[in-house]
């Protein structure tokens, strides 16, 4: 994740529309968005990356552009509550490894085994749930939908 | 900014992941910015990777083996 300031993204910007004006704008946005990046545009139609690979390289070519009174709007508190959590996480992994299992490991060395159990059986369930989740986050489904979330609800 | 107590700063280091820190009121960057601790046990990132500088988000996991960083590796911060 790279720090979007104002310069970074007018940067993007200018080379976008450079883009634009050679006609390869496909090859650049294709480039530079990730695979779940929407472009959203004025007319409130919506183009996914391949979308955007396809019917942007070859479109007829702006003959020049202008950028006025640019700023960043930055994306508020939403931004925030997701970086408290990844920072959060971090701290709590490390503590539960040092300061939870590690110590009672050192209190009594005879649950080294249960310890070990425990966490094996922790991560390999993680596994599993991780990749329907984001499975089901890539196809832009709720988690509501589901299979495991239905067998549980019904 | 001072300190919030006067209680010394503790330091552990994990194994090829992040140090945690106690009792520090700030960690101060290579480029002179000044971070507060807003929590008390806080992971400050050692592999230099996190997208969250100063502070650790996970990234040295997936980093090889031999990029991460091991116990001696200093985190290129300073604490207060």
């Amino acid at each position: 994740m790279v720090d979007l300031t104002l310069d970074r993204l007018l940067d993007l910007e200018r080379r976008g529309w450079d883009a634009l004006c050679g006609s390869t704008g496909g090859a650049f946005y294709g480039a530079l968005m990730t695979p779940s990046a929407l472009m959203v545009l004025v007319d409130g139609s919506v183009l996914d990356r391949d979308a955007v690979v396809a019917s942007l390289d070859g479109a007829p070519p702006w003959d020049s552009y202008e950028l006025h009174d640019v700023r960043r709007v930055g994306l508020g508190d939403g931004a925030q509550f997701f970086d408290e959590h990844v920072e959060a996480d971090a701290v709590h992994e490390q503590l539960a490894m040092r300061a939870i299992c590690e110590q009672m490991a050192l209190e009594d060395p005879s649950l080294e085994e249960d310890i070990i159990v425990g966490a094996v059986t922790s991560l390999s369930l993680d596994g599993p749930v991780a990749t329907e989740l984001f499975a089901a986050w890539e196809r832009g489904r709720h988690l509501s939908a589901l299979p495991a979330f239905q067998a549980v609800a019904s | 900014m001072s300190r919030r107590t006067d209680a010394p700063i503790i330091v552990t280091v994990c194994p090829r992941g992040p140090m945690l820190i106690r009792g520090a009121a700030e960690v101060i960057t290579g480029d002179g910015e000044h971070h507060p601790v807003r929590r008390p046990v806080a992971a400050v990132c050692r592999c230099g990777k996190s997208a969250l500088f100063p502070w650790c988000d996970g990234t040295h996991k997936l980093l090889p083996r031999d990029k991460q960083p091991d116990a001696s590796t200093p985190a290129d911060v300073e604490l207060r």
